[in-house]
């Protein structure tokens, strides 16, 4: 386990109320490591579910 | 059969073959067989191949940026050739083991050998970074120091400069995660969710306050059809169709014609095909009711017959003044027979002229005869009386005289009455010409309307009908069919009553009725579509709160990613700081601020770093390095950074390869750089690459040529030429 995984699994693990963030965590390092930058943000995008009219409009302001 | 490794030992370089990359268009080995090693040689003879080659053959790719513009093809094929064929060989050792890694653009291969052993592919990588303990990320940090990393230390923006030591300390994957982690992100999502399912329901409510509207205006405009509010329903229109379709067939049975009912309407999507059949059957009706058939032989007779009368009158008109015509003339020229009679007299009278004529001429030829002879023969006696004349002068002069009264009077008398006569009897020619030219018209007039009579009684039906009669028949057949037509009519005309009836009542249910229907069906479907709306908005709703998690979870993962990069990154600064300090001091020599002091500080969302420098660590002189440092001095204190972080960082490899460290330095400083490496090649193996041949001289100074191997690359021509030099028991052993 790398360094920052292995801390950030820490923090988020010893915190109460968290195991769904740290599931989440680990789902975007595995993507990271996986794909880089890139690999990531196309998970994160995955999970940010937009009705179909604002998706475009809220992609580019991300983008921007 | 693995040997044992000696307590302690890291991997080591022993060689490196280069084939057909980059400045080797052919195949370059070198050799530094664990030991330190020294790569020299002028700019572009291929001194920074070597480096790409130890990257590209252990890892296969490069850190993001360093290939700017160039497919790696382009970049790594040879100089010279082009071709896409470059391999290469990196041979590790660890205490007598061999790590041989080899990798080849053409097959896309990695192989990594170890132990007796042979990997490939992932396999192959898995093994690589077990063995060396580093991924490509810390090789580049840690093993291949570049001194264009440490440029971006020196700007001016912050940012950048954090940038940059995020490399440094490995922290940049942070700073890729942290950029992506965005809450706000999510609280956007939801609030789009959450809008959506507003804008939605407004749409919704206006749509039906709308629908509601028109079921109103439907309503009020079918009382006015006399609907009523039990109509409003699919039964009741079913109901009035079916009423309508009943009243169409009774009509049919009045006006004698075979109607079929409408099909029923049991839905107002029926009422089209109600429709059709309704004005089909009216129409059929309106076409083949018994009185359009009783109508069509009485107009017919009424038109012949009117046509009949006409043609009589014409004839009869025609006959009657031919007629008159000959009765004219009669009454001035008289009856045929009196002037044929009288033309009969005239003749003979004429022929008695023409003798009466002829007879004087006859005479009066007689004498000229006489006075002839008596003129030429002279004779006594008369010739025919035998007389003897009493005096011959005489007798000629009574002679002309008598002969010049024939010519001159009664032969005159004569031919003046047969003139006369001639041209009486020329006048009753003419006359009588004229009476047989009218008499031939009278009669073929009157033969044609003879004809046209037989025509005329065949038309009614009857015979033996008389001139005279034949137009008062004709005028009271005409107004016997007339009356009857009157009839007929007056009974179309109440049929067309019925029918318009009919096709009101239809128009009001097509018109009246079914929209209300229809409309009350719409707002029905439209209320259920509603209902169904609110389920998904209940979901959209629920997708909102699920998404308002996600920011919380993704605002928790940011804050501990944030926590554990200023641990991470204070406990590297921290293992390095001794021996940065001590670099720092080497190769910087700075009189006045001689403690180097970096720190990671955590800031609102972000870790930033502090790069200052102090007089003897006394924090009331602390300054930021970049205001107190000269550009060279900067560029020192950022390689002392370096090399301590890559001194620091723990893995497998115990290889530092630097290249080009003396950019930006002045003499001290190079000498200086020149002691901490050779110091440095006492405990690791340490490679440098430069075309410093001050630096050179350094380095010999301090002795790092004694245990080094020296490659000193003399020129180019598509390969390098190098001269190779080796330490030996007994000293240096040179070849070629």
């Amino acid at each position: 386990m790398k360094p920052i995984d292995a801390a950030v699994t820490l923090k988020l693990g010893v915190q109460g109320g968290h195991q769904e963030a740290l599931a989440l965590w680990k789902a975007i390092w595995a993507a990271y490591e996986r794909g880089g930058a890139e690999g990531a943000k196309t998970h994160l995008a995955g999970l940010r579910e937009l009705p179909e009219d604002d998706a475009d409009e809220l992609d580019d302001e991300a983008d921007s | 059969m693995t040997r044992p490794v000696p307590n302690g030992a890291r991997w080591r370089l022993a060689w490196i073959i280069i084939r057909e990359f980059r400045g080797v268009a052919k195949e370059r080995r070198y050799e530094f067989n664990g030991r330190p090693g020294l790569l020299h040689g002028n700019n572009g003879v291929g001194k920074s191949t070597v480096a790409l080659a130890l990257q590209w053959i252990l890892y296969g790719k490069f850190p993001s940026g360093v290939l700017q513009n160039a497919t790696p093809d382009r970049f790594l094929s040879p100089v010279q050739a082009k071709n896409k064929h470059y391999s290469g060989e990196v041979v590790l050792d660890r205490g007598g083991q061999r790590l041989v890694v080899s990798r080849d653009a053409a097959t896309k291969e990695l192989k990594v050998s170890h132990g007796g052993e042979t990997w490939q592919g992932a396999a192959a990588e898995a093994e690589r970074d077990a063995l060396l303990g580093l991924d490509m990320d810390s090789f580049v940090r840690a093993v291949l120091l570049q001194q264009s990393q440490t440029r971006a230390l020196l700007l001016e923006d912050p940012k950048e400069r954090n940038k940059a030591l995020d490399r440094l300390l490995g922290m940049d994957s942070v700073e890729h995660l942290l950029d992506l982690l965005r809450p706000k992100d999510y609280t956007q999502a939801a609030d789009a969710w959450r809008d959506k399912a507003s804008a939605e329901q407004e749409r919704l409510a206006e749509r039906e306050q709308l629908l509601a509207e028109q079921l109103e205006t439907a309503q009020k405009r079918a009382r006015a059809m006399k609907f009523l509010n039990k109509d409003f329903n699919p039964s009741g229109l079913r109901t009035r169709c079916a009423d309508l379709g009943r009243d169409v067939v009774a009509l049919g049975k009045k006006y004698r014609v075979d109607v079929a009912e409408p099909p029923a309407c049991t839905d107002p999507t029926h009422v089209e095909s109600f429709s059709k059949a309704f004005t089909s059957q009216v129409q059929r009706v309106r076409v083949h009711a018994q009185l359009k058939k009783q109508l069509a032989p009485v107009e017919k007779d009424i038109s012949t017959w009117t046509a009949l009368r006409e043609g009589w009158t014409e004839r009869s008109a025609a006959r009657d003044e031919s007629a008159a015509a000959l009765a004219q003339l009669v009454k001035k020229h008289g009856e045929r027979e009196g002037l044929m009679k009288a033309r009969g007299d005239l003749s003979r009278e004429l022929t008695e002229l023409g003798r009466s004529l002829k007879a004087a001429d006859d005479t009066r030829q007689l004498l000229e005869d006489a006075l002839v002879l008596i003129a030429r023969e002279k004779p006594r006696t008369c010739p025919v009386c035998e007389q003897s004349f009493p005096a011959r002068p005489d007798i000629v002069a009574r002679l002309k005289e008598r002969s010049a009264s024939l010519a001159s009077k009664e032969m005159g008398r004569i031919e003046a009455q047969l003139a006369t006569g001639q041209a009486r009897a020329g006048a009753i020619d003419d006359a009588l010409a004229l009476l047989k030219a009218e008499e031939v018209g009278l009669a073929s007039c009157q033969k044609e309307l003879e004809t046209y009579r037989q025509k005329v009684m065949k038309a009614l039906g009857g015979s033996g009908i008389v001139e005279s009669k034949i137009l008062v028949r004709l005028d009271d057949a005409l107004r016997k069919r007339e009356v009857e037509r009157v009839a007929i009519g007056d009974g179309m005309t109440v049929m067309e009553q019925d029918l318009g009836e009919m096709e009101l009542r239809h128009g009001a249910l097509r018109d009246g009725l079914v929209p209300v229907v229809l409309k009350r069906e719409e707002l029905a479907a439209h209320e259920g579509a509603a209902k169904k709306a609110k389920a998904l908005h209940a979901r959209d709703e629920a997708r909102a709160v699920g998404l308002d998690g996600l920011a919380a979870q993704v605002d928790a993962i940011r804050k501990a990613l944030l926590s554990a990069k200023q641990e991470l990154a204070g406990e590297s600064l921290r293992k390095a700081g001794p021996r940065a300090q001590f670099l720092y001091r080497a190769l910087v020599k700075q009189p006045v601020f001689d403690t180097l002091d970096i720190q990671a500080t955590p800031r609102a969302n972000k870790v930033d770093y502090t790069f200052a420098v102090s007089a003897k660590g006394a924090s009331t002189t602390a300054r930021d390095a970049r205001l107190v440092l000269s550009d060279g001095q900067l560029t020192a204190t950022a390689l002392a950074l370096f090399f301590a972080l890559a001194e620091s960082t723990g893995h497998e490899l115990d290889l530092l390869y630097i290249d080009d460290p003396t950019q930006n330095l002045d003499l001290p400083c190079k000498e200086a750089m020149a002691k901490a490496i050779t110091d440095l090649a006492r405990r690791r193996q340490v490679i440098v690459s430069t075309q410093d041949e001050d630096f050179v001289s350094f380095l010999d100074a301090e002795g790092f040529r004694l245990e080094a191997v020296v490659h000193h690359i003399k020129s180019w021509d598509g390969n390098p030429t190098v001269e190779t030099t080796s330490p030996t028991a007994t000293g240096h052993s040179q070849r070629a």
